[in-house]
């Protein structure tokens, strides 16, 4: 959407008798809403004020050109976002620039210099009206300043916090501030007046070696300052060669520069303030919105074999990561995440767009095939591509995503990736994570840009973790960022946990990780667990390292036993897997979550057996202490636990590397 | 695990409240019970809810138990079940600990008696 056709000139305050400086006035605001990011939903009312006449409420007073007086008012859809007299301010801070501008063109004529200077305020003027970032424009003032003469060196000073400060400089050099108080810049601010020297010796004499221009042959220093600031900062203009000095004209060219400089800079700081204080909030306030509603769906109902979780933290700045999950018929799942880069309402409207048309594309390849298949994510996602990425390009915007589709029952992934980071993949049968990641550019870097899908092999146990680069860009006050390897660490210590519980860690070991430091981008992320069969053997269980896991180990044991009619055991065997179970993950595996540690059960005639499997290093029960019993010790009682209760205890360590505990315990009689 | 504490009689009273101490809670029991262990406390754990102890479950009653006494307290346990007594048996702690049936009678022991 173009902000630009949200504004409106209101015809009823546009009376007949509107003037060519109105037009031009209107005309102004109008291209400043286009170009604010917060004039989505502004438009601008003006009119002609007649001498003595009232402003009409809410409106202020510009002087437009041709002498006229003119009154501009903003108004807002949601006029409860905006503070009392912020748009006021806005119109105001415009209405000036407006009117400076007016006033430069006005004064030139008046003072009739010569073309060039004049085409030069001209083009400055068009400038303040472009686009460009603050700084390149003030660069361009110093250009036009020295007229590209390669022999002339200038430099854009601005007060700020009692010292002056280079803000743009041509044909030279340096860094560091200035003392306002010494020197030929002393001089100069003190009588707030422009200062001309010629020749080396009377520059030697007036000014101090610490100045830039120091050892120059002519120099023009000219002060800026402003009704709202006072001094503002200063032009200086010198040359090193002999040639003749600069006149009258040229500082008054330098002076009406300065005047543009200063409407730059003073411009860029209001903007700034608000930006700070309304435009943020109220972009917070839409783009979450904005988010919540079309970007971070709900997920659907998770089927059996499925669990997925989303989560979704706004940084200070909205921008616009999507998520989505398209449940098909069929029984597969899609995810869909994505990234708008760049901030602001523009993004998350992109993004918006963005999986509107993948929603719309899926929609339509599912119409062709009409036999009720699910069309393919790269068919999808090349018809998406087709349909936005053009209008992307031209925006000079793009778009990462990741289309990913989980098909339970063949256990397979699909994944179409747009230039997105990698998508995690947990594989519970090595206990390892892959990351996935295919060679698609992001939307709107190519047009016409084909993109293939990869595939690879689903078991039950497995995760795969989708997120934005908000979260591996998190930083912490070093300034390190998280990263994907931490991210990889995490998924796979956690991956015994649901889909929610590692979205929960990934945020707890994220905040952790920044400390104070506040989340610069959105932090987007989208987690799938495949269900571990639920038709694991009777007599197997497979458990992860945490002592959270011991509690379905025992309710395990327990039917496993009462099935074999061996319920009296329950309680001791209960008690002694407790023990066995807590042992290897506190000595063998050192309390690091994510493990496996592999349980089962053989009903002989004679004695019940369960076989405790690990793959932590080598460990000896042996080493592990022998208990006090007069209660001076909390622990090293668990060892003999074990061995009381069972019959039998034996330690293996098989070729492959895995510790075997078989326990035997004879059948009671 | 969470527990509830009332004093009777200058009695301080521990219901724990949950099925399980084990490994998985047994350290942030130990943690929590810091600020109910006053010096020369007089405690009673009442354990009625509790079915299933372990040996770590144990290590923080035992080092909840060291620490009353090492201040001149004491501490003693109630309403044992099964499972939880065949622990303590096991590990001879019943030798360790004032066990009571009744909370009653831990605190009659005390000469707290209703």
């Amino acid at each position: 959407m173009n902000p630009a056709e949200s504004c409106t000139t209101d015809p009823k305050e546009n009376p007949e008798e509107s003037s060519p400086a109105l037009s031009k006035l209107v005309e102004f605001f109008r291209q400043r809403l286009a170009l604010e990011p917060f004039g989505s939903g502004l438009s601008v009312s003006a009119g002609l004020l007649s001498p003595g006449g009232s402003l009409p409420a809410g409106a202020v007073r510009v002087d437009a050109a041709d002498g006229c007086q003119a009154w501009a008012r903003l108004s807002s859809l949601r006029p409860e976002c905006w503070p009392a007299g912020a748009l006021e301010a806005l119109a105001r801070s415009w209405g000036e620039v407006y009117a400076s501008n007016a006033r430069e063109i006005l004064l030139m004529e008046e003072l009739a210099v010569d073309w060039e200077s004049l085409q030069a305020l001209y083009d400055l003027s068009a400038d303040l009206q472009s686009a460009l970032q603050p700084h390149e424009m003030l660069k361009r003032i110093l250009g036009r300043a020295i007229s590209n003469d390669p022999a002339l060196r200038a430099v854009l000073l601005v007060e700020r916090a009692g010292v002056l400060a280079p803000r743009a400089m041509q044909n030279l050099n340096f860094c560091g501030d200035l003392d306002p108080a010494g020197g030929l810049i002393g001089q100069c601010v003190s009588e707030q007046r422009s200062l001309v020297l010629q020749g080396h010796d009377q520059i030697a004499a007036a000014g101090m070696p610490s100045e830039p221009w120091s050892g120059s042959t002519s120099l023009a220093l000219v002060p800026i300052t402003t009704s709202a600031r006072g001094l503002f900062g200063l032009i200086a203009v010198w040359r090193y060669d002999i040639a003749p000095g600069f006149n009258s004209y040229f500082v008054r060219l330098l002076e009406a520069l300065g005047q543009q400089a200063a409407l730059i800079v003073e411009s860029d700081r209001l903007n700034g303030t608000l930006l700070e204080s309304e435009r943020l909030r109220q972009e917070i306030f839409i783009g979450s919105l904005i988010q919540q509603l079309l970007l971070i769906g709900a997920p659907p109902a998770a089927s059996v074999r499925l669990e997925v979780a989303s989560l979704a933290l706004p940084s200070q700045t909205v921008d616009g990561d999507f998520v989505d999950l398209f449940a098909h018929p069929d029984g597969t799942l899609d995810l869909l995440i994505g990234d708008v880069m760049g901030k602001g309402i523009p993004a998350a409207l992109l993004g918006a767009a963005t999986k509107t048309q993948i929603l719309r594309a899926l929609a339509e390849k599912a119409l062709e095939l009409s036999s009720g298949e699910t069309p393919s994510p790269e068919d999808i996602i090349n018809c998406a591509s087709d349909a936005i990425g053009a209008d992307l390009v031209t925006l000079e915007r793009f778009v990462t995503l990741c289309y990913a589709r989980v098909d339970p029952t063949a256990r397979r992934l699909t994944l179409v990736d747009c230039g997105h980071p990698s998508t995690l993949h947990y594989r519970a049968s090595t206990g390892e994570v892959v990351p996935l990641r295919g060679d698609g550019l992001p939307f709107g870097v190519l047009p016409g840009e084909r993109y293939t899908q990869i595939e690879t092999a689903l078991e039950p146990g497995d995760m795969l973790l989708l997120y934005s680069d908000g979260v591996t860009e998190a930083k912490n006050p070093r300034k390190e960022l998280y990263g994907e390897e931490r991210l990889t660490a995490t998924l796979r210590v956690c991956s015994y946990l649901s889909a929610a519980g590692l979205l929960t860690e990934v945020r707890n070991r994220v905040m952790e990780f920044c400390g104070e430091a506040p989340l610069g981008d959105d932090f987007t992320c989208l987690a799938l667990k495949i269900q571990p069969d639920q038709a694991e053997p009777d007599g197997e269980i497979t458990i992860f390292s945490s002592y959270s896991e011991l509690e379905k180990m025992r309710c395990w044991a327990c039917s496993t036993l009462e099935a074999d009619a061996a319920g009296e055991l329950g309680d001791e065997i209960k008690l002694a897997l407790t023990e066995v179970v807590v042992n290897v993950i506190r000595h063998g595996y050192h309390e690091e979550p994510g493990h496996r540690i592999r349980i089962r059960a053989e009903h002989g005639a004679r004695s019940v057996v369960f076989c405790v499997e690990d793959w932590a290093g080598e460990w000896a029960m042996a080493s592990i202490p022998e208990p006090s019993f007069a209660g001076d010790r909390d622990g090293g009682f668990g060892v003999f636990i074990v061995r009381s209760i069972f019959d039998e205890v034996i330690l293996n360590r098989s070729e492959d590397g895995r510790n075997i505990l078989r326990l035997s315990k004879l059948r009671k009689k | 695990m969470d527990f509830t504490t009332e004093t009777m009689n200058g009695v301080i009273v521990v219901t724990l409240q949950g099925e399980t101490l084990d490994a998985s809670n047994a350290k942030a029991l130990k943690t929590d019970l810091v600020p109910v262990l006053a010096p020369g406390a007089k405690l009673v754990f009442d354990m009625k809810g509790v079915r299933f102890v372990d040996s770590s479950g144990l290590g923080a009653l035992l080092s909840c138990l060291r620490q009353v006494h090492s201040s001149g307290g004491d501490l003693k346990l109630c309403e044992m079940g099964k499972a939880v007594r065949a622990l303590f048996e096991l590990v001879r702690m019943h030798r360790i600990f004032e066990i009571y049936n009744s909370r009653d009678e831990a605190l009659r022991s005390y000469g707290a008696g209703a």
